[in-house]
C-alpha cells in the first residue's frame, strides 16, 4: 500500500492553526493571571495546568459531551456559526488549544513572573496601562519564554493522540492526523507504512526538542 | 506643594511595625529622607507613586488629592504625575536608551524634550544603544532622565546612586542639581550618604521603624544627629577604653562598651540608636 | 513574527484542493480487508474516491449516534444498524450485505472438540470486546456454549476490535484468539499458525450477519453513495467477500 502524506500535512496543519490561536489565547490569559491580585489566582493557575495531568481520554471525552449536536457547546456552534464540533477539524482546533494550554501559558507567565517588579511599577508610574506594560515592557523582556512556548505548542499539537481521538475519531482528510494515521496502520497491520509513520513523527520531534535546547543555549532558565 | 499622611502596618525583618508619618514638602524643593534599611523609606515613595496602598492617610499634590481613606479617593498610578528611579532594574533592556525615553514621553507629545534632555546629560552618542551595554552610572542617568521627560509634578528617587563608585556618584548628583535647576520638580531622596542630602536636599527628615524620629535642615541635623542614628560594621573592640570603634562607610565613631555587647566582634553589623543603645543586628 | 498568522491559511488553501470530496464509509473492523480490495477496484473501475474508516462497530455506532460524518455503515451485525435505523440516523433500514463466520486460531493445530483441552494448557486468549464488537460476543456466546467460559474467564485479553485481535494473532502474542473469517484468508494472516472455522449454532446466526446502512450526511453527494452501494452488491465485489470466506444469503 502506497505511502500517503495528507495525515502529516494535516498535522501542520492543525499545528500551526493551533499555535496561532493559542499565541492570541495565551497572552489573553496570561493578562488576565498575571494582574489578577485577588484570592484566586492558584485557582486559574491549577486550571490552566490541568490538561497537564489529566488523562488525555478525560478531556476527549467531556469534550465530546459538550460538543456533540445535542450537547450545549454544540447546540451553539451549529446553530450561530453552522458549524460541526465533532469528528471535524474546528473541532479539532479547539480541542487542542485547550489540550496545549498549558504549554503556551505557564512558560510565559513563569517568565514575567521572575522579572523585576520595578519593570512593571516603573511603566505604571509613566502612565502606561496594564496591556501596554505586558506587550511592550514584560514580554520583550520574555522572548525567549514566548518563543518555547510557541514551539512547544506547535510540537505538543503533532503529537497529540487521545483528545483526537475521542473527539475527531478517524475520518481521512478531515481528522486521521499522523499519530492517529500510525494507530490506523497498526490496526490494518500495515508494519511497514507504521514504522515509516513513526520514524518521521520521531525524527521531527527530536528536532524541535533539539531547536528548542540550543535556542535556550546558554541561558540560565530552563523552561522545560 | 505636598502633603501627606500615611498610616499602614508593615511587615519588617524585626517583626512588624507601623509605619506612621505625616509630611509637607514644599514646592519645588528637595526633601532628603534617611533611616536604616526597612524603616519604611521605600514604602513611602510607593505609597506617593500608587504603587502600595496605606490604610489611613491622605496624599495631597499641588491640590489634587491622590489619595484619601476617609473620602476612599484613590489615583491609580498611571494617573499620578510621579517620576520615579529604582535603585537598580530601571530601563526597560528591550528597548535603546532613545526609545526608552519616547517610550516613557508618550506618543502624541513634542519628541523635542527627548533630544534636549539627551543632549543636557550628554547622551547622544549612546541613545541607541541597549541598556546592558552601559555602565551602570549612564543607566541612572538615564533613569533620571526618563523619570523627567513626562515634567512630572513629583520625582521620587529610591537611593538612585547607591549602587554607583564615588567618583560616579558625585556626577550623578551634579547632574540631578542641573535637571532640578531646570525643571524645578518638587522632589523626594531616599539616601544613605549624608554628604549626597547636605549637597542636594533643603529638608531631610529621619525615619526609624516607621516613625520621623528628627526633621530639619540637613547640615544642622546630620551634624547634631551624627551619632543619634549610627548604623555600620564594627571595626576593632578597644578594651583598653572599654570602647567600641564602628565605621558607617562615611565615618567612623567609638561608642562606649555596654553589658549586652561584649558578645560583639568585629565584623558585626550594628545599629545605635538615640539614646545610646547598641543592638547587633541580624544577618 | 505577525506573518507567522498568515501561513495557516495559506496552508488551509494548499490542503483543500481536493475537488470533489470522497465519501467516507464506516467499516466494522472484521471487513477491513475485503473492503481494502474492494476500494482498490471500486476507485480504479470508477474513478470516485472513497475512505474507509475502520473501528468496532460499536464504537463506529457511537461515532454516529454523537455525530460523525459518515455517509454509509458496514457493521459487524444487524443490532447496531438497528438502532441507529430508530434513532433516526439512517436514510431508510438496514439491509443485509454477507454472512460471516468466527474461526478459532491457535499455535497447535486442534479440532473444535479439542479446543477446550488446549486453551486448558495456554496463558492467553484473545478475543474482541464483546460489548463493542459482534465477534467478540459471538466468540463470548461459543465459549458460554461449551461450558468453557469460567474458567478461561481470567485468561482472555481484550481487543477493542478485531483489528486489534489479528494485531496480537501477527505478534505471537496469544496462544489462541476469536476472531473473523476473513483473517484466515488475509495475506497477512493466513500463513500463522492454525485456522478452524467455528460451527455457529442456528440461533446465533443472525448475530453474525452483517448489515449495511446508509447515513444521513448532508455533506456526501447522494449519487456517489447510491452508486457504491450498487457496487458493494454487484458481482465482482460480492466475489471479493468470497475470497474472503464470507458467504451471500
Amino acid at each position: 500500500m502506497e505511502l500517503n502524506f495528507d495525515p502529516f500535512l494535516l498535522s501542520l496543519k492543525l499545528a500551526f492553526i493551533t499555535t496561532c490561536f493559542l499565541f492570541v489565547i495565551g497572552i489573553l490569559i496570561t493578562y488576565f493571571i498575571y494582574f489578577y491580585t485577588g484570592r484566586l489566582k492558584p485557582v486559574l493557575k491549577a486550571l490552566v495546568s490541568l490538561p497537564l495531568v489529566l488523562p488525555p481520554t478525560v478531556l476527549g471525552y467531556y469534550l465530546l459531551i459538550f460538543f456533540r449536536p445535542e450537547g450545549w457547546v454544540g447546540q451553539i456552534s451549529e446553530s450561530l456559526f453552522g458549524l460541526r464540533l465533532v469528528f471535524s477539524f474546528p473541532g479539532l482546533v479547539i480541542g487542542s488549544v485547550i489540550f496545549s494550554l498549558p504549554f503556551m501559558v505557564n512558560p510565559i507567565l513563569s517568565a514575567i513572573e521572575n522579572l523585576p517588579v520595578h519593570y512593571r511599577e516603573a511603566a505604571y508610574t509613566l502612565g502606561k496601562s496594564n496591556w501596554i506594560t505586558l506587550t511592550k515592557v514584560l514580554l520583550p523582556n520574555a522572548k525567549h519564554s514566548v518563543v518555547v512556548g510557541l514551539v512547544m505548542t506547535f510540537a505538543h499539537t503533532i503529537g497529540e493522540f487521545g483528545v483526537i481521538l475521542m473527539i475527531g475519531g478517524n475520518i481521512p482528510g478531515e481528522t486521521r492526523v499522523a499519530s492517529i494515521a500510525i494507530y490506523d496502520e497498526v490496526e490494518m497491520l500495515n508494519y511497514t507504512n507504521a514504522h515509516t509513520y513513526a520514524l518521521i513523527l520521531l525524527i521531527f520531534s527530536f528536532a524541535v526538542l533539539m531547536a528548542v535546547y540550543l535556542y535556550q543555549g546558554n541561558k540560565s532558565r530552563q523552561i522545560i | 506643594m505636598i502633603d501627606l499622611k500615611l498610616y499602614k502596618k508593615l511587615a519588617g525583618a524585626e517583626g512588624d511595625f507601623v509605619l506612621d508619618v505625616a509630611l509637607h514638602i514644599p514646592a519645588h524643593s528637595i526633601l532628603g529622607i534617611m533611616g536604616p534599611s526597612g524603616a519604611g523609606k521605600t514604602s513611602i515613595l510607593k505609597m506617593i507613586a500608587g504603587l502600595l496602598t496605606p490604610e489611613q492617610g491622605e496624599i495631597t499634590v499641588n491640590g489634587k488629592t491622590w489619595y484619601h481613606a476617609g473620602q476612599s479617593v484613590y489615583t491609580k498610578p498611571q494617573h499620578r504625575s510621579v517620576g520615579y528611579v529604582f535603585q537598580d532594574y530601571s530601563l526597560f533592556p528591550n528597548m535603546s536608551l532613545r526609545e526608552n525615553l519616547l517610550f516613557a514621553l508618550g506618543k502624541d507629545r513634542n519628541q523635542q524634550i527627548v533630544d534636549e534632555i539627551l543632549d543636557m546629560m550628554g547622551l547622544q552618542a549612546l541613545e541607541h544603544r541597549k541598556p546592558d551595554r552601559i555602565s551602570g552610572g549612564q543607566r541612572q542617568r538615564v533613569a533620571l532622565a526618563r523619570a523627567i521627560v513626562r515634567h512630572p509634578e513629583i520625582l521620587l528617587l529610591d537611593e538612585p546612586f547607591a549602587a554607583l563608585d564615588k567618583t560616579m556618584r558625585y556626577r550623578l548628583q551634579e547632574d540631578l542639581k542641573l535637571l532640578h535647576q531646570k525643571f524645578n520638580t518638587t522632589t523626594i531622596l531616599v539616601s544613605h550618604d549624608p554628604a549626597e542630602i547636605v549637597r542636594l536636599a533643603q529638608n531631610l527628615a529621619v525615619i526609624e521603624r516607621g516613625k520621623i524620629i528628627a526633621m530639619g535642615r540637613p547640615s544642622q541635623l546630620l551634624t547634631t544627629l551624627k551619632s543619634d542614628v549610627f548604623e555600620g560594621e564594627v571595626m576593632y573592640i578597644d578594651t583598653d577604653n572599654n570602647e567600641i570603634i564602628a565605621t558607617s562607610g562615611h565615618f567612623i565613631q567609638a561608642f562606649p562598651r555596654q553589658a549586652a555587647t561584649t558578645a560583639l566582634q568585629p565584623g558585626d553589623q550594628i545599629r545605635v540608636s538615640a539614646d545610646g543603645l547598641i543592638v547587633r543586628k541580624k544577618e | 513574527m505577525r506573518w507567522i498568522c498568515v501561513l495557516p491559511f495559506i496552508f488551509a488553501l494548499v490542503t483543500n484542493t481536493n475537488a470533489q470530496a470522497p465519501i467516507s464509509v464506516a467499516v466494522a473492523a472484521n471487513l477491513a480487508f475485503p473492503l481494502r480490495k474492494i476500494k482498490q477496484h471500486y476507485e480504479n473501475t470508477t474513478g470516485n474516491r472513497i475512505n474507509l474508516v475502520v473501528a468496532s462497530s460499536g464504537v463506529l455506532t457511537a461515532q454516529i449516534s454523537n455525530g460523525a460524518p459518515y455517509a454509509l455503515f458496514l457493521s459487524a451485525d444487524m443490532k447496531f444498524p438497528k438502532a441507529l435505523y430508530q434513532s433516526g440516523k439512517t436514510q431508510g433500514a438496514p439491509q443485509v450485505l454477507v454472512k460471516g463466520r468466527l474461526v478459532f486460531w491457535s499455535k497447535k493445530k486442534v479440532t473444535e472438540n479439542q479446543i477446550g483441552a488446549y486453551l486448558a494448557t495456554v496463558r492467553s486468549v484473545a478475543i474482541a470486546q464483546p460489548k463493542l464488537a459482534p465477534y467478540g460476543q459471538a466468540a463470548k456466546n461459543w465459549l458460554e456454549d461449551n461450558k468453557l467460559y469460567p474458567s478461561l474467564e481470567r485468561k482472555l485479553v481484550y481487543g477493542e476490535n478485531i483489528g486489534q485481535v489479528n494485531r496480537y494473532i501477527v505478534a505471537e502474542t496469544v496462544e489462541g484468539a476469536f476472531t473473523a473469517v476473513s483473517a484466515m484468508f488475509s495475506n497477512e494472516l493466513k500463513n500463522k499458525g492454525f485456522w478452524l472455522p467455528l460451527s455457529t449454532p442456528a440461533d446465533e446466526a443472525s448475530l453474525l450477519t452483517h448489515g449495511m446502512v446508509i447515513l444521513k450526511n448532508e455533506s456526501a453527494d447522494p449519487n456517489q453513495v447510491k452508486e457504491f452501494v450498487q457496487y458493494l452488491k454487484s458481482a465482482e465485489a460480492q466475489s471479493i467477500f468470497e475470497e474472503f470466506g464470507y458467504v451471500m444469503r
